[in-house]
């Protein structure tokens, strides 16, 4: 089964801000009647709605774009890339395979009435693939850059066949705390839900489990995360943020401690603080994510951990308590069990149980191993090592 | 620009695919206009408006490949360049995926619409902005333990209008009412979380017909009781759980609903959602007991999932999945349907323009039975009674669920003890739905929005269901 896509689409995203009054709108027909219609419309409703807390529209900063980009993206050759993808996939074990390539390119221009009128063109080259066999086993690959040229579907391709043959030999084991390795894809997830509670908007809802914890150690000082607005290979990147503010690097924890919120200009306003570049007009918001390479080799870690799961991949990350980062997930593809260093087996109907604070605090080691991770279940792009959590709680299914 | 002035768009666009040698085109204009005011603890975030119109073209092309693409570029060159572009795509992947066919329906020429009283775009901005300050007050009055309220008031209206190479000729209008409240609850260093989601098809008289001042009061209510009496009592010899109508419509949505997509069966979305742990073969498999009813109808008044011809043109029906713990039919689309060899059951959804249509749920729930909630309670013996819930999750193909109760008693001889804290139930399907021994007479519905497809899709939906005792089942604490 193939299905092939293509999409052109327009959006202007409209902002008006008078005597404390503010409204937001967008509209997809971008003809001097739409635009004038939704000019109307949001300039009518100014007089309704209250006002509320705000901060002026930013000053022109310096623009530099990093001239990671390839504006030939849409012309390259997919049905190539799919068909390494899975010629790989299929040579390393698997007998069979699904995945989506996605390759997409973005124009962006802005325009405020503080002076601000930049344009930034970026592009995204993404790979899935997931490989089956023997009815249950599977196993994950991705890649991903802004051009189709540092695609690696063979790798991908190869990573999910290999995963997929692991795992068709399954063992049980039993409830309980476990050391787990923590792949790239995994701690992607996890780190985004970092990114999100970072958010200054999601402090103020109380949806944060970092609420309070400015300057405060929320990790061992291995751990660092920084949002980068440009990185190369980065696909979320940004030359100005939605309210023409250069976007820039900045690190979120730093040596374990948690250093920022990230701001736009009004919830810099409410929290006493600076805009960090990172607006969203509502809800400032991570651009490119990265956790710094550890000291530590995959195998290193494989040893240190004991008896462990090495987890490769995992869906459905739910939250019983956002304030509280309470949350379960379930591992798939392969869930490998070690032993001394040695991959034993490959388990299977296990859930990672357990909250983001655990996680972070819990933290051992972090690998100098990096890949670049952004898929169906992480939205934000983020440079992973692999890492290893101590006495994390596995649960099963009655 | 109203929709009806881009309805020559989809002319023009299966002419040019039919005439580039097209098996089927189908063309679909698909707008969608709302308005959403965010209150954090009672104050306005900047108010949001949305309008989105667009074309979405679907080809099966001469060389048996399945294309799509949209554009929201609405002139005569644009809608030209995105069927010859899909035209060349489909030969550029002839070969690598094959569909030999589309399952024959009868086409459709039908214009229908949802009932409004108070049409979505009468209200006013005051009026919008009174209702929401006037539900979220129902929240505040609630009590000092509510610390923190994130208040949505959405309005939108959906209109479609789809064309076919066959014939099919369809327009719509289904206007929406979406009220979400993220809620926050702090006692004695404690604190607790509840999202709240209510949804309909209708204007704006479904903030009545659906209860929301009074439901926004209750979950309020319910949640400072839990956060003030909820204590982690041992519950781990108890084999009996009784679920509320919110978590037994979560079941049917995750473990039936899901599972009986079609495309997911053949593996359409493998490398995202996941696959099923049914199999081309499974009608008529037995995976629950003769109490295990599960049923998906579109048309059902006032849901949040309600459309009477779905994305393809067919005209919709209910679905009986799970008939008296039977596979007894899949949720199809006319793609799925022909490899299957049966007729579509309406099931094709796509979420904007820029969205495929794809087999989908609409309203989802366990059938009611015949027990009053009291004789369940009654017939439990010592069980946990679970009313509502944060965590829930399911494995890829939907067989490892966890549902983690927040709204939570003990139950013994009848009557609800104490309030348990966090209690999970996490158990597999193969185990649920042979442990439903009796179902209550009432049915309650909760909306939602379902994920799924790439790009993602968020569709509305409504999941329902009765109380519902199950049996053999345990239940521990988080």
């Amino acid at each position: 089964m193939a299905i092939v896509e293509r999409s052109d689409d327009e959006l202007v995203e409209l902002y008006m801000m008078r005597s404390g009054r503010r409204v937001l709108g967008s509209t997809s027909n971008t003809s001097i009647d739409g635009l004038r219609s939704l000019v109307d419309t949001l300039d009518s409703s100014l007089s309704v709605v209250p006002e509320s807390s705000h901060a002026p529209l930013p000053s022109p900063g310096a623009y530099k774009h990093n001239g990671d980009v390839d504006e030939g993206i849409l012309h390259v050759d997919a049905r190539g890339i799919v068909e390494e993808a899975i010629n790989s996939s299929l040579s390393s074990g698997a007998s069979r395979a699904a995945g989506v390539l996605k390759l997409g390119l973005l124009n962006i221009r802005i325009r405020t009435s503080s002076g601000v009128s930049s344009e930034d063109v970026r592009s995204y080259a993404l790979l899935n693939v997931r490989s089956f066999r023997d009815g249950d086993a599977s196993g994950q690959g991705l890649t991903l850059s802004t051009t189709p040229r540092r695609l690696r579907p063979d790798i991908a391709g190869s990573t999910a066949g290999e995963y997929a043959e692991r795992a068709s030999k399954n063992c049980e084991i039993d409830e309980g705390r476990y050391n787990l390795i923590l792949s790239p894809v995994v701690v992607a997830d996890i780190i985004q839900y970092v990114g999100w509670a970072s958010s200054a908007y999601t402090v103020s809802t109380g949806f944060s489990f970092l609420e309070g914890m400015l300057d405060r150690s929320i990790a061992p000082e291995s751990l660092t995360i920084i949002d980068h607005g440009q990185i190369v290979d980065g696909v979320g990147s940004r030359m100005f943020d939605d309210e023409g503010v250069p976007t820039r690097s900045k690190s979120i924890v730093e040596r374990g401690s948690l250093k920022t919120y990230l701001h736009n200009s009004s919830t810099a306003k409410e929290f006493g603080s600076s805009t960090t570049g990172n607006a969203g007009l509502i809800e400032p918001r991570a651009w490119n994510l990265e956790v710094p390479p550890g000291d530590s080799r995959l195998e290193e870690i494989l040893r240190e951990a004991g008896r462990g799961i090495m987890v490769t991949s995992n869906w459905y990350t739910r939250f019983q308590n956002f304030r509280t980062g309470e949350y379960s997930t379930l591992p798939r593809d392969a869930a490998l069990v070690v032993e001394d260093g040695d991959v034993v087996c490959s388990t299977r109907g296990i859930r990672i149980s357990s909250s983001i604070p655990h996680d972070l605090s819990s933290i051992r080691l972090i690998s100098k191993e990096r890949m670049w991770v952004k898929w169906w279940e992480v939205e934000t792009p983020v440079l992973a090592p692999y890492i290893l959590v101590e006495d994390v709680i596995i649960t099963k299914p009655w | 620009m109203g929709i009806d002035d881009t309805y020559y768009l989809a002319e023009i666009a299966v002419d040019l695919a039919q005439k580039a040698g097209a098996r089927y085109v189908e063309a679909r204009l698909q707008r969608l206009v709302g308005r959403t005011v965010t209150l954090r603890n009672g104050v306005p975030d900047p108010l949001d408006f949305y309008d989105s119109l667009g074309l979405g073209i679907r080809i099966l092309t001469h060389d048996n490949v399945l294309v799509f693409g949209s554009t929201n570029k609405l002139s005569r060159e644009s809608v030209e360049d995105l069927v010859d572009s899909l035209s060349s795509a489909g030969g550029t992947f002839r070969g690598l995926g094959r569909l030999d066919g589309l399952s024959r329906e009868d086409p459709a020429i039908a214009s229908w619409s949802v009932d409004e009283r108070r049409r979505i775009e009468d209200m006013s901005l005051d009026g919008i902005l009174a209702e929401a300050h006037m539900l979220d007050g129902t929240i505040s009055d609630v009590g000092s333990q509510l610390v923190n309220r994130w208040f949505t008031l959405g309005s939108s209206v959906e209109e479609k209008y789809i064309l076919t190479s066959e014939g099919t000729r369809i327009t719509s209008r289904v206007p929406r009412i979406l009220v979400l409240a993220m809620l926050t609850a702090h006692e004695n260093g404690r604190v607790m979380q509840r999202f709240v989601e209510i949804g309909g098809s209708g204007g704006w008289e479904l903030l009545e017909v659906l209860g929301v001042e009074d439901e926004l009061r209750v979950e309020a209510l319910d949640l400072v009781e839990v956060v003030k009496k909820a204590v982690g009592e041992d519950v781990s010899d108890i084999d009996s759980v009784i679920v509320g109508p919110e978590i037994s419509g979560i079941m049917a949505h995750e473990s039936i609903g899901h599972p009986f997509e079609a495309d997911r069966i053949l593996g359409r979305e493998a490398a995202q959602a996941g696959e099923s742990y049914l199999s081309r073969n499974s009608l008529g498999m037995e995976m629950g007991n003769d109490e295990a009813h599960v049923s998906d109808d579109p048309t059902i008044p006032h849901s949040y999932g309600f459309y009477l011809f779905d994305d393809e043109g067919v005209r919709a029906r209910k679905k009986r999945l799970l008939l008296a713990g039977r596979v007894n039919e899949l949720l199809h689309d006319r793609e799925t349907a022909y490899v299957f060899g049966v007729g579509s059951n309406a099931s094709s959804r796509a979420s904007s323009y820029d969205r495929e249509p794809i087999p989908r749920m609409s309203n989802t729930f366990v059938e009611p039975g015949d027990y009053r909630l009291e004789e369940i309670l009654e017939e439990a013996g010592r069980a946990v009674l679970m009313e509502s819930y944060m965590e829930w999750n399911i494995d890829d193909k939907r067989m490892n669920q966890r549902y983690v109760g927040l709204k939570a008693y003990l139950v013994e001889n009848g009557e609800r003890r104490g309030m348990v804290l966090n209690p999970v139930l996490e158990v597999t399907s193969d185990k649920l739905w042979p442990s439903v021994v009796a179902r209550g007479r009432e049915l309650e519905f909760s909306a939602g929005t379902c994920g799924k497809g790439e790009p993602m899709q968020g569709v509305p939906v409504w999941m329902g269901g009765p109380y519902m005792l199950l049996r053999g089942v345990k239940v521990r604490r988080r």
